[in-house]
């Protein structure tokens, strides 16, 4: 019984993450979006086409952990890099900024844009026109491997694909309008594999069954048809998180996407479902509350995970796994840890409303609850049909058994000609 | 859920009954659900067990539209009941829609509809009859099947009702076509506003266009209401996108 409802709620949260999924079109329009814009970069009067600019997806577009938006009006943030084969030594961080945007300018206008792109710190966004629901923000970023390695062989640190990293632009950093070879540096690819390669196993499982359950074979299956039950649980993490702080007066605090997602992966073990895989990275997460008191320190098996780390002066270290220079959580400590506890007053609230819910012994009172977290429309949606599909008489079904239909109400064939 | 997720749940629960069917990805956001469907089925105590090859087509507008479904190994030969491109025609096109309506789902769609037209054929190739009898060929069956629905005691009435619909001018204190003196809202009203929800104002059109040509060709003399202007306006504005066949329909009530 224990165990009915167990798979039961299981169903619920991989439907509910099916309902967070992006849709079919959306995605489709998204994707013939930003190879538009690659095209653009590199037709025949292009003046970037001669370094061969490369559009590629970041981020939870990459990672398959991007959610819908809230509501019709909010937008997708679609990230993409433009990555110019050109080195450090040709331009200026502003320069290459600057070369990017003129093709991106140009574009907004061949395509009538209601407005121009805007100039950002890292980035250029493009806002597309009213209806479509997306913001476009592109990265302009040259290849950065050999001296991102050597840049972190001269700290003693390792990581692996460093020949991903890209060097990108920032108008605040003090190199910005001069040659030189300091530019502030990324590596979105870099952090993809690495987050492939923490939930391979199960990557490699899912999409050998879904192949399987189409008859189709596994190289036919596209990688963004899988879906592990890692990738939804953040999915269901990063939603929970937008709707327990809205409008909350730590809402402008609230753990970044990042932040949930990396240590999600962290603490991922490879469970083969999402309630599992939800439970073990919350006890987790929730066992390094310690960190925001003074006095008490972390055990030494939670220490060795190196997931969340409180400096002596007070300071928290969450660092990227591609580039450990980069600090996820450098602005925790500011107004008395302010951050440090959104995180873990929001790891508590899922605690409660994820797993501890499952001490209800009925499905549907679990799926009420989960309705005041997630919205009720879509955990309607998500449980339509559960009720019934998981009544508890399961049919195991003998080889030659063929289920009898009872006809009632047949209609009467009818056909076109005559 | 998108689409492809969803279609993907609908399949598994189908495969799940029916382990002899593949999903497959069609072009321009089709889906094809093909391979061998083992069935058993009763009907008044009379069970019949058979298998066929069959291909269902889910088309983008899936789950607010049916499948669509065809015998691919040649078995079911093309004059029983079938659409001139080998598609079954399972029943009157608003009788498809409104249960699959009532049930969207592949197995829904299977079990209710598609193993009881194979039923069908299998009786009737045993016995030569068939067992839950058959609608006439074109518009003769279409309205046949609106007659029977609006349990109307003439063809006529049948299709003054239709023309409410096709119209899509319901008024519900008119007097009910259909003759017993009631307004249209105490009589026929609820069943025309419920069926109205299932097709669109052009499916409805369509099946009237059948059914008046069918009705002129045997010379049933008929009351110059059902050829109202604003039908002959709805008729000759919508013909440019319909194909021969409806075309040819189209064309003999402009003749008139």
């Amino acid at each position: 019984m224990a165990n009915d409802i167990v798979s039961q709620y299981n169903k619920l949260l991989e439907k509910l993450s099916n309902e967070l999924d992006i849709s079919e079109s959306h995605f489709k329009e998204a994707e013939e979006r930003y190879k538009a814009i690659g095209k653009w970069l590199l037709r025949d009067n292009s003046s970037v086409s001669q370094y061969n600019p490369d559009i590629y997806p970041q981020g939870s577009f990459r990672l398959g952990t991007v959610i819908k938006p809230k509501t019709d009006e909010e937008k997708y943030d679609i990230d993409l890099v433009c990555e110019l084969d050109i080195t450090k030594g040709q331009v200026s961080q502003k320069q290459l900024k600057e070369m990017v945007g003129e093709e991106i300018i140009a574009y907004a206008k061949a395509y009538n844009m209601n407005s121009l792109p805007e100039n950002k710190r890292r980035c250029w966004t493009l806002n597309y026109a009213e209806g479509a629901q997306f913001h476009i923000d592109i990265l302009p970023a040259l290849p950065n491997g050999d001296s991102f390695l050597s840049f972190l062989e001269s700290k003693r640190i390792s990581a692996n694909w460093t020949e991903l990293a890209i060097a990108i632009t920032d108008k605040t950093h003090f190199n910005y309008d001069r040659i030189a070879e300091e530019w502030p540096c990324s590596n979105p690819k870099g952090y993809a594999e690495w987050f492939k390669e923490r939930m391979k196993t199960q990557f490699d499982i899912q999409r050998k069954s879904f192949a399987e359950s189409i008859r189709a074979s596994i190289e036919d299956v596209p990688e963004y048809r899988v879906k592990t039950p890692l990738q939804r649980a953040i999915q269901i993490l990063k939603r929970h998180r937008d709707m327990r702080f809205f409008g909350h007066n730590l809402e402008d605090d609230k753990p970044i996407s990042m932040i949930i997602t990396t240590l999600s992966a962290k603490l991922y073990q490879n469970e083969s479902d999402v309630y599992s895989t939800l439970k073990n990275i919350l006890e987790q997460m929730d066992a390094h509350a310690v960190l925001l008191s003074s006095v008490v320190s972390l055990s030494e098996s939670l220490r060795s995970q190196h997931l969340i780390e409180r400096k002596s002066d007070g300071t928290w270290y969450i660092p990227n796994p591609v580039n450990p220079e980069e600090n996820f959580a450098d602005r925790w400590h500011e107004n008395d840890n302010r951050k440090a506890r959104a995180f873990f007053q929001w790891v508590s609230w899922v605690r409660s409303d994820l797993i501890e819910v499952l001490r209800q012994a009925d499905i549907k009172k679990i799926s009420e609850s989960l309705g005041h977290h997630f919205g009720e429309s879509i955990t309607k949606k998500a449980s339509a049909g559960l009720y019934i599909a998981s009544a508890p008489t399961i049919l195991t079904r003998m080889k030659d058994d063929i289920p009898n239909v009872e006809i009632r109400n047949p209609s009467k064939p009818w056909s076109i000609g005559g | 859920m998108d689409n492809r997720g969803k279609i993907h749940k609908h399949f598994i629960d189908l495969a799940e009954q029916y382990p002899g069917l593949a999903l497959i990805e069609g072009n321009y956001d089709t889906w094809i659900v093909r391979g061998m469907l083992e069935f058993s089925a009763t009907y008044e105590g009379v069970s019949i067990r058979d298998k066929f090859q069959i291909e269902l087509t889910i088309t983008k507008d899936y789950p607010d539209t049916p499948p669509i479904v065809k015998e691919i190994a040649g078995r079911i030969p093309k004059e029983f009941h079938t659409n001139p491109d080998g598609a079954f025609c399972l029943g009157a096109p608003l009788e498809v829609r409104m249960k699959f309506i009532k049930n969207p789902s592949l197995l829904g769609f299977v079990n209710e509809q598609v193993i009881s037209f194979l039923y069908s054929f299998c009786y009737f190739e045993q016995h030569g009859e068939m067992p839950f009898g058959e609608l006439s060929h074109g518009g003769k069956g279409v309205l046949e099947y609106y007659t029977q629905l609006f349990n109307a005691s003439s063809d006529v009435i049948a299709i003054e009702l239709l023309k409410i619909l096709a119209e899509n001018n319901y008024r519900g204190h008119y007097d009910c076509p259909c003759g017993n003196g009631k307004r249209i809202r105490n009589c026929h009203g609820g069943l025309l506003r419920n069926i109205n929800s299932y097709q669109t104002q052009m499916e409805f059109l369509y099946d009237y266009i059948q059914c008046l040509t069918y009705l002129q060709k045997v010379g049933k003399e008929l009351p110059k209401s059902l050829f109202s202007e604003t039908l002959m306006n709805y008729i000759n504005k919508h013909s440019q996108g319909l194909n021969k066949n409806e075309k040819s329909g189209v064309n003999a009530i402009r003749i008139k």
